[in-house]
């Protein structure tokens, strides 16, 4: 019972975040892409407001809890009712989707049957959140325990949040849900990136290396997925769409949820904001997509400064060893390699260069080599950085496996099926621009 | 043939080479996660928690959390309680007692302090498939994985 309470509450993610379907662009998307993009924007709305909650000595019970997120979920269905319909665009179906399906299955078998489950879960995101939902709060008290110094007292809190409100509703904490709920975001991941892309070849080469990455490298139940499903959310955003507003929208509530669901969400910021700054965006553009981020993460940092709890963010006053950079670099080649010969890294690769529009590849390409340079220069703080190579490196490279699949999706054609019209345009070329409907 | 006619070939060819891309890494990938899969256990046996499946060998973890869930109802509410792998006192390994946390959640789980004042002993000990040799705490249940000590009064 307490596994089926708990998937229900990951089920209400999407309709807690279901306002971002009132945006032009989610409006076109496919129903799987709504649902990824609106799981997303909920996540960080469980997150913000049980934060809030905790600041404001609200506890977290049931009588506080589910008033709120009913009124947020009703306030949404209403606001989005309101709103104009727009012609929903399908991507393609066929060979490619039946694949992505299978593919997503198999996920399921290895999450369900325990053979891929995060260490992590149980030595720190589970019992954050079990010490939270405890003290009805966040337990700072609990955070500062030199006991518990390995869970990193600064850790962002998105996880043990989502983790607390879904072990809220099951009364004791679902751990076979908490696993599947990791597929549940690849699927949103590749939902998205089906949704926004419209290329069901891109899409499924993206899910193969992205359920063989998952696989292999016991992601199931840890930070990671939920950190890949908002990174994708930005990457698709900056990549696909072409409406400013929801492109701004989109990006903030990305970056929102990946400062606040691990570090490297830092680091990713940091390779978005350069990015923006290399394609000459507006400055009133960017700083709508990032000020969010860079409010919510600076909230945080003031929480744990305040409290006595920094840690992991004290790693960029440590110092640089530039010296062990060749190690670095052939340890994270090596680690790469992820059992398969580096066919995950090479096939998306292949896929941009025989794709018709790799100039709109540019975007992931440069996001993702930005971060795998973020994740060099934290490896440099280490004079001897084998042992956390060996520890980490197979979580630490996915984001910019996670770019590689999304700019190999937008390396290809954009197929366009418009629903009102039963009319099916393909549009090929370098530009990649979609037709105005 | 003209420039329109030989740009909608090169298009159909990369289109295909595409697919053919994408589907053979598909499988492939796939093949290679499948064996992965099997080799991480029986394909068919269910788990019994979600550490069941995860590695072929001895596995603390899946230890402790197995442990946790037999020995919580020989552990009265709020009692402190640790998990260890004996043979590595003095320094326990702290990823074995930081999975009781999430695993009990009804106790006060601490880390391994086993020596010093008597007082400050936990109340409750699981040990990982190791006897505990310890004159202030004796058995009070055996588990396939281990057992649990209480602290003597």
């Amino acid at each position: 019972m307490r596994e089926v309470l708990g998937l229900v509450a990951y089920l209400t993610l999407p309709a807690i975040g279901f306002s971002v379907v009132r945006l032009r662009e989610v409006r076109r998307m496919s129903l799987d892409g709504r649902l990824a993009a609106a799981a997303a924007a909920g996540a960080l709305t469980v997150a913000l407001v049980m934060s809030i909650m905790s600041l404001a000595g609200l506890t977290w019970s049931l009588a506080h809890i589910l008033p709120i997120f009913g009124a947020i979920c009703l306030c949404s269905v209403v606001w989005v009712r309101a709103a104009s319909t727009s012609g929903t665009v399908h991507p393609e179906t066929g060979l490619s989707a039946l694949l992505t399906c299978g593919l997503l299955l198999l996920a399921s078998y290895g999450a369900l049957s325990a053979r891929m489950t995060s260490g992590d879960m149980n030595f720190f995101w589970v019992p954050k959140a079990v010490a939270f939902v405890r003290a009805r709060s966040i337990d700072v008290a609990f955070l500062r325990n030199p006991d518990y110094y390995l869970m990193h007292s600064d850790y962002p809190p998105l996880m043990p949040l989502i983790y607390a409100w879904t072990n809220i509703i099951s009364i004791h904490f679902a751990w076979f849900a908490a696993v599947f709920a990791s597929i549940l975001c690849l699927a949103a991941i590749v939902a998205i990136i089906r949704a926004s892309s419209r290329d069901a070849t891109g899409t499924l080469l993206a899910a193969a290396v992205l359920t063989y990455a998952f696989g292999l490298n016991f992601v199931a139940g840890g930070a990671d997925p939920l950190l890949l499903l908002f990174e994708t959310l930005t990457l698709a955003a900056l990549t696909f769409l072409q409406d400013g507003r929801s492109q701004i929208i989109l990006v903030s509530v990305g970056l929102a949820g990946g400062v606040l669901t691990k570090v490297e969400g830092a680091s990713f910021l940091v390779a978005v904001i350069v990015t923006l700054i290399f394609l000459r965006r507006g400055a009133r553009s960017i700083a709508g997509m990032v000020l969010p981020s860079v409010v919510v993460l600076g909230a945080w940092i003031v929480f744990v400064w305040k409290h006595d709890l920094l840690d992991a963010y004290r790693i960029g006053g440590k110092g640089l060893y530039l010296s062990a950079l060749p190690e670095t670099i052939i340890l994270l080649v090596g680690h790469a390699r992820f059992d398969a010969l580096w066919l995950p890294w090479l096939a998306p690769l292949a896929m941009i260069a025989i794709g018709p529009n790799r100039r709109r590849a540019m975007v992931p390409l440069l996001v993702g080599a930005l971060n795998a340079a973020a994740i060099v220069y934290f490896y440099l703080h280490d004079p001897h950085p084998a042992f956390w190579i060996a520890s980490s490196a197979n979580r630490t490279l996915l984001p910019p496996l996670l770019a590689l699949c999304v700019a190999g999706a937008a390396s290809g054609p954009m197929h366009v099926e418009v629903e009102a019209k039963s009319q099916k345009v393909t549009l090929s070329g370098e530009t990649g621009e979609a037709p105005s409907n | 043939m003209d420039t329109g006619t030989e740009g909608a070939t090169v298009m159909r060819w990369r289109d295909l080479a595409r697919h053919a891309l994408s589907s053979l890494v598909a499988v492939v990938l796939a093949f290679l996660l499948l064996k992965e899969f099997i080799h991480r256990g029986a394909p068919l046996e269910l788990p019994t928690t979600v550490e069941s499946h995860t590695w072929v060998g001895e596995n603390s973890t899946r230890d402790a959390v197995i442990l946790c869930i037999r020995a919580r109802r020989f552990i009265p509410r709020g009692a402190t309680v640790t998990l260890v792998k004996p043979s590595q006192a003095p320094n326990y390994e702290a990823t074995i007692f930081l999975t009781g946390v999430g695993n009990l959640p009804l106790h006060r789980v601490v880390a391994p302090r086993l020596t010093g004042d008597e007082n400050d002993l936990p109340e409750y000990v699981i040990a990982l498939r190791e006897p505990l040799l310890h004159a202030r705490y004796r058995k009070r249940a055996d588990f396939p994985e281990g057992a649990l000590y209480e602290r003597v009064p």
